[in-house]
């Protein structure tokens, strides 16, 4: 993978990937590369726990831009910054509600409150919907998205197709009609099968959370156009070659497992794939002498080591270490080995697992010749 | 009463922290300490049965053991939600029409928790189970919570549900559920961390806005730390050498590497006993290629008798 060449090119770069892999360290990183190669860059995520600003050793990081300073000399800028869902929401209601009571209603109902902070699917679809909104005004070259992590690939893929059939009126027409009817406003015949079925959710779940759900739903009729063509248009742009995705991943098998599966997903929506990045691999210090026996290892390390005077006891520990850090390096071997087979021809990037984790500047500038290759 | 001893342990915290594996070790421990047990984890992989190299249940949703005194439990919540509805309107047929409608699927959708209110309604039901001769069916059920935005969505789930469910037969489930959740006679909390710095700010946070629902963890498992290998003066011995061997070379970079790792480790770990006063349990890293049943085995042996010391 060249991430020279994809951070010069592309304008959106998407980093996917499991829980605790290093997603967001990789997305710092990349942006950080991207803007000491002379990009305006910016790296956003929508993670509310501070990950970025703890990846660029801040304190804080809001949802405004933040630059984040770099070494004199670069020819670019940095800045990151933290998505805020809800806000994000909020101005789309604003944009595409057909009335100022409209969009009061739908702000102050409970379900939407719910809705725009805590469903799933509904932070991710208001990543893309605010990186299509970065991406509009132009202010960066490059933006990179930290995903949330997510462990369903199809939540962050579907997300805007998601909301979209979720609001859509048609699909609907049973929730407000049934509660037009059960509510006394009898607008429109409703079948004696759904009033039925209306009555027994609704005996389930209570009266007021269906009539805030009615309410919610009556209070989105005449934005749905507004949605579709909005999703459609961010659906558009990942799909487009200004954009790619990136898979990150460990050297261990179940985060492996859900990679080779995201990537799946990637490729059968059609979206642009640059690779992936294998983080935390354990480097193999034993370069053409790997093949050697364990106790033949160990007789070797230990010899070598007491004939530079080390103590026999210590140099009997120093050898047990190396062998147990050399079952790690065979095994991330043989599992990059297995992902890349399943991958085929797809770019493939390793980062060797760092002595000290990455939490500042200056340590992912450490991380960038791993992944830039020559640094800047 | 020891904390092995509640009715219920919720095992949360972020994806990639081994969550999974604290809770097979917990369960395991429980199990050989003849507590009958059963570990729950919420989704349809199957991933504990994977690590006991047990069978996946033939059908979906059934107990399945995994070690002697031990079960396993896979708990999809779209179903558990479909059986709640089927309990809750009697009518089987209405149910499954109401399951099968579009609707159905958007409701659900829209009435956030309602999944997560069944999957925690269900433990709570199978802790309340008895055998014939009026035991319970299970001394222990341990839970591998679900990674979410914080770690403990699952946990704050009932409280927050109360505020868009005010009435009806939901309400009054989230409720009791709610109530189970918040007592800590019945019902434990391990957090699990790993010693690295965001891992360690998440765990805090994390703290804090269980404090905010009216919960509390009661202890902070923290996973994979080093052991201490090399003395301070051996360190320094270590980093001066240049051996003449390429063998001797490669293991003393491990060794130094090894020697870093664990000084953050425990400037980490520090820096988590300041910054709280829960509990702490800490598991050893494991050199095994895969988790696997002897790995599990091996952090029972740890995590069994510290839990046992806690009250």
């Amino acid at each position: 993978m060249n991430l020279e060449a994809l951070t010069a090119e592309r304008e959106i770069v998407v980093v996917c990937g499991s829980g605790g892999v290093g997603k967001t360290t990789a997305s710092a990183a990349i942006a950080l590369g991207a803007a000491r190669r002379g990009r305006r860059a910016c790296v956003l995520t929508i993670d509310p726990a501070r990950r970025l600003a703890n990846a660029l050793g801040l304190e804080e990081l809001g949802d405004e831009a933040h630059e984040v300073s770099l070494r004199k000399g670069s020819r670019g800028r940095l800045f990151a910054m933290t998505l805020d869902a809800k806000r994000t929401f909020d101005h789309l209601i604003e944009e595409h509600a057909p009335s100022t009571a409209a969009r009061d209603r739908i702000l102050a109902n409970r379900i939407y409150g719910q809705l725009s902070s805590a469903v799933g699917g509904s932070q991710e679809y208001m990543a893309m919907e605010k990186l299509y909104e970065l991406h509009q005004a132009g202010e960066y070259d490059l933006l990179v998205l930290d995903t949330p992590p997510s462990r369903n690939a199809l939540d962050f893929i579907d997300a805007p197709n998601r909301m979209t059939r979720f609001i859509e009126g048609k699909a609907l027409r049973f929730l407000t009609e049934g509660g037009m009817r059960a509510g006394g406003l009898g607008l429109r015949a409703l079948g004696q099968a759904s009033l039925v079925a209306w009555r027994a959710v609704e005996k389930v779940v209570g009266v007021t959370l269906m009539s805030d759900l009615t309410e919610f739903l009556l209070a989105f009729e005449g934005m749905y156009d507004g949605f579709k063509e909005r999703a459609a248009a961010v659906r558009e742009l990942l799909a487009d070659r200004r954009t790619v995705f990136l898979l990150v991943t460990t050297p261990e098998r179940a985060p492996i497992e859900e990679a080779v599966f995201f990537w799946r997903r990637l490729v059968e929506a059609d979206l642009p794939f640059g690779g992936v990045i294998v983080n935390k691999v354990h480097p193999d210090e034993l370069g053409d002498e790997r093949h050697r026996a364990a106790a033949t290892l160990r007789r070797a390390a230990t010899a070598q080591l007491v004939e530079a005077r080390v103590d026999p006891e210590l140099a009997a520990r120093v050898a047990d270490t190396f062998l147990a850090y050399q079952a790690l390096a065979e095994r991330d071997r043989e599992n990059v080995r297995v992902l890349a087979r399943r991958l085929g021809p797809e770019p493939l990037l390793e980062v060797p697992y760092l002595d000290h984790d990455v939490h500042d500047v200056p340590g992912l500038v450490r991380l960038e010749p791993y992944l830039f290759g020559a640094t800047a | 009463m020891s904390l092995l001893d509640r009715r219920v342990l919720i095992v949360s915290g972020k994806g990639g922290v081994g969550k999974t594996t604290v809770a097979a070790a917990v369960a395991l421990a429980a199990a050989r300490s003849g507590r009958r047990t059963l570990a729950v984890e919420v989704s349809t992989q199957h991933r504990l049965a994977r690590l006991f190299n047990a069978e996946a249940p033939e059908h979906a949703g059934e107990e399945t053991p995994l070690y002697p005194n031990l079960m396993g439990l896979s708990i999809d919540p779209q179903r558990a939600l479909e059986e709640y509805l089927v309990l809750a309107l009697k009518v089987r047929v209405l149910a499954e029409r109401l399951v099968e409608s579009r609707a159905f699927g958007y409701v659900t959708a829209a009435a956030p928790g309602l999944k997560e209110i069944v999957t925690l309604g269900k433990v709570w039901h199978l802790s309340e189970e008895r055998t014939r001769d009026g035991d319970p069916r299970y001394d222990l059920i341990v839970v591998d919570a679900p990674a979410t935005g914080h770690g403990i969505g699952l946990l704050r789930t009932p409280r927050s549900f109360l505020e868009i469910a005010r009435v009806g037969r939901v309400h009054a489930e989230a409720r009791a559920i709610a109530d189970f959740v918040a007592d800590r006679s019945r019902t434990g909390i391990l957090l699990v961390t790993l010693p690295e710095e965001m891992p360690v700010n998440e765990t805090v946070d994390a703290l804090g806005r269980l404090r905010e629902s009216g919960l509390d963890a009661d202890a902070v498992v923290v996973n994979a730390l080093y052991l201490k290998r090399f003395a301070e003066s051996e360190g320094d011995a270590l980093r001066s050498l240049q051996p003449g061997g390429e063998t001797a070379r490669a293991a003393v970079r491990a060794a130094l590497s090894q020697i870093a790792r664990r000084h953050d480790q425990a400037g980490e770990v520090r820096r988590l006993g300041r910054a709280t006063s829960v509990p702490r349990v800490e598991l050893p890293f494991l050199f095994a290629p895969e988790v696997d049943v002897e790995a599990v085995s091996e952090l029972a042996e740890v995590v069994g008798p510290a839990l046992e010391g806690l009250r």
